[in-house]
């Protein structure tokens, strides 16, 4: 299990459907307050699936020189996220988005900052071949892992086949829906609001996060802090990435990029699509400037007019969001 | 959810179409889904798409004077015909092949489609993937042999779409025609407004059991880049890789890639 067992599993029920052996079955553990998610009937997970796919996740056998794992870029210690503007690839080629925090991903309806890609299973493919990141083929990764005898008796025990790209893609999905993060400080609060657990100035922040007076919670809502909608936040008058509009062609979406969770934000430094905000501090005073008035700019974004307590209040609660305990259990794994 | 559980089944029945395919050990590259039901009298539907340059015979990597005057040295001509259907004097429609992946290095493309036997009045098909297909299927998802398969090299992986075509080469731009071939050609194009369909009536053949009925189409390499009126300048428009600001070169391409294709 990554997290405390405070909720329900959400395999009770498939358990009743499906035929593969309950011993097998992942017993996925929900935190307080999330909600069971959709688990694709074709991958669904057991242990020996997760584990298979938690073990590509940080072997960096899926690069073409064999330096860079998933793992590489998306650090426990960082909530799944990396300490760095833009990650260093395969050669040290430099990516062009930050990398997100992969955190909660079981309930992501979509994938990629812009949101181009519909699943995990999917998404997968992405860095293995993106020349700037593992600048390889899955292909080539799959006939890597054929010669490996640990890889192909894994792949044929979770899936009753060698280690294609149908398996590897599949793995590397079960094992980051497992990656669940939910028992931080504000969960504490949430569960049954003990006065101890939030400090006043973070008090303050939570009160401060979910009124009208920022609008916070409009798009950073739900258990995951997002409604997965994709959105401008007036970054920039003029951008570079085009974000969205990369999927669509529209104008209408240049700028527009997908709200992220803010699990663990503290700890997932730097920010933005492109990483170029450095502090929480700075990302509160970007939304407190009210953006920098680009034509795609959602109209939630506007001056707020926050003084340097409300500021500092903001940040505090985005401070409980931590998870300790899912940093240190990560970190276990790899 | 129902999106989603379209796609399952889609994939679900890709995968019995692979399974088919071993099952009676065929060439993957020339199976379809429609097949695996198939029970009664057939014959073989050959389509067979012969390569020209203006007229002239076709080969790759051999040099030839085009659009703009320049000359081109055609390296990669790749793309997916899909949705390939059979038409009737009722305007009755039955798909016989859902897609193929077209990888030009011979005079003649040819496909073999088993067909039921019977009178039929046209034919039409589709370049590019359809789009339900095309946002839901990943070639991790498919054998690596299928079309749609990593073998095929057609996938954008950032985005989860297909690349539609690739037409690579390289051309002599300068005003003379007697330079070096060092400008590459890159056109890599894909998205769902880029797809294009045809369709030919009036053309009626019959499939008899366990026999072959040929139709032949043509197509000039050289109208992939002009209509005769315009034209893609390949000295400023020579990588494309459907990005936004390229998109209305990617129309113009695939308008004047669809149209060249004739049949004889």
């Amino acid at each position: 299990m990554l997290v405390q067992c405070t909720g329900r599993t959400a395999t009770e029920n498939l358990e009743k459907k499906h035929t593969y052996h309950l011993d097998s079955v992942y017993a996925l553990v929900l935190p307080y307050g999330f909600s069971t998610p959709e688990i694709p009937a074709d991958n669904r997970l057991t242990k020996r699936r997760v584990r298979l796919g938690r073990y590509l996740f940080f072997d960096p056998v899926l690069s073409a020189d064999s330096t860079v794992s998933c793992g590489s870029c998306h650090l426990a210690e960082r909530g799944m996220a990396d300490t760095v503007r833009f990650s260093t690839g395969v050669n040290g080629a430099k990516g062009k988005r930050n990398a997100p925090a992969l955190v909660n991903m079981a309930w992501q309806p979509s994938f990629m900052r812009d949101g181009g890609v519909p699943t995990l299973e999917m998404q997968v493919l992405s860095p293995i071949s993106d020349p700037l990141e593992m600048a390889f083929n899955i292909a080539e990764a799959s006939e890597r892992l054929m010669h490996d005898s640990f890889y192909v008796r894994e792949a044929r025990l979770a899936y009753g086949r060698n280690p294609d790209p149908y398996v590897i893609t599949r793995a590397l999905a079960a094992y980051q829906r497992t990656i669940i993060s939910g028992a931080s400080d504000y969960d504490r609060y949430q569960k049954n609001r003990p006065s101890h657990v939030l400090s006043t100035s973070a008090e303050k922040g939570y009160r401060l996060f979910f009124s009208h007076k920022t609008d916070c919670s409009k798009c950073h809502s739900g258990f995951n802090f997002t409604d997965y909608s994709i959105r401008g936040n007036g970054l920039y008058r003029n951008y570079r990435d085009t974000g969205r509009a990369r999927i669509t062609f529209r104008k209408a979406d240049v700028g527009k990029f997908r709200v992220p969770g803010l699990r663990n934000v503290a700890v997932t430094a730097p920010y933005m699509h492109d990483g170029s905000l450095q502090t929480l501090e700075e990302v509160v005073e970007h939304y407190n400037r009210g953006g920098q008035n680009h034509v795609n700019q959602d109209s939630l974004i506007r001056p707020l007019g926050l003084n340097a307590r409300e500021k500092t209040d903001l940040v505090a609660f985005l401070q409980t969001l931590t998870d300790t305990a899912f940093l240190q259990k990560s970190m276990n794994y790899e | 959810m129902c999106n989603r559980y379209h796609s399952f089944l889609l994939v679900f029945f890709l995968l019995i179409g692979v399974s088919c395919e071993k099952e009676n050990d065929r060439d993957p590259e020339n199976e379809e889904i429609a097949e695996c039901g198939n029970s009664g009298p057939q014959g073989t539907l050959r389509l067979n798409f012969h390569a020209n340059w203006g007229g002239q015979n076709m080969a790759l990597n051999t040099a030839y004077t085009g659009a703009g005057g320049y000359r081109y040295n055609i390296e990669m001509i790749r793309f997916f015909l899909s949705d390939i259907r059979t038409t009737d004097s009722l305007e009755t429609e039955n798909m016989v092949k859902d897609i193929v992946l077209m990888d030009y290095n011979d005079a003649v493309l040819r496909i073999d489609i088993p067909v039921e036997a019977g009178n039929y009045d046209g034919i039409r098909f589709a370049f590019g993937v359809r789009s339900d297909w095309n946002h839901s299927i990943s070639p991790a998802d498919v054998a690596p042999t299928h079309p749609l398969g990593i073998n095929g090299n057609m996938h954008w992986d950032w985005s989860g779409e297909y690349i539609f075509i690739k037409f690579e080469g390289k051309a002599d731009t300068t005003a003379t025609g007697t330079g070096l071939f060092d400008q590459n050609m890159q056109l890599h194009l894909g998205n769902d407004t880029l797809y294009r369909e045809r369709s030919w009536t009036g053309i009626p053949y019959t499939i008899a059991d366990n026999q072959v009925t040929a139709i032949d189409f043509d197509f000039d390499v050289a109208a992939f880049l002009t209509d005769g009126t315009n034209h893609l300048d390949m000295k400023t428009q020579n990588i494309n890789h459907t990005s936004m600001s390229q998109l209305p070169e990617a129309i113009l391409f695939m308008n004047f890639f669809s149209e060249a294709f004739t049949l004889q």
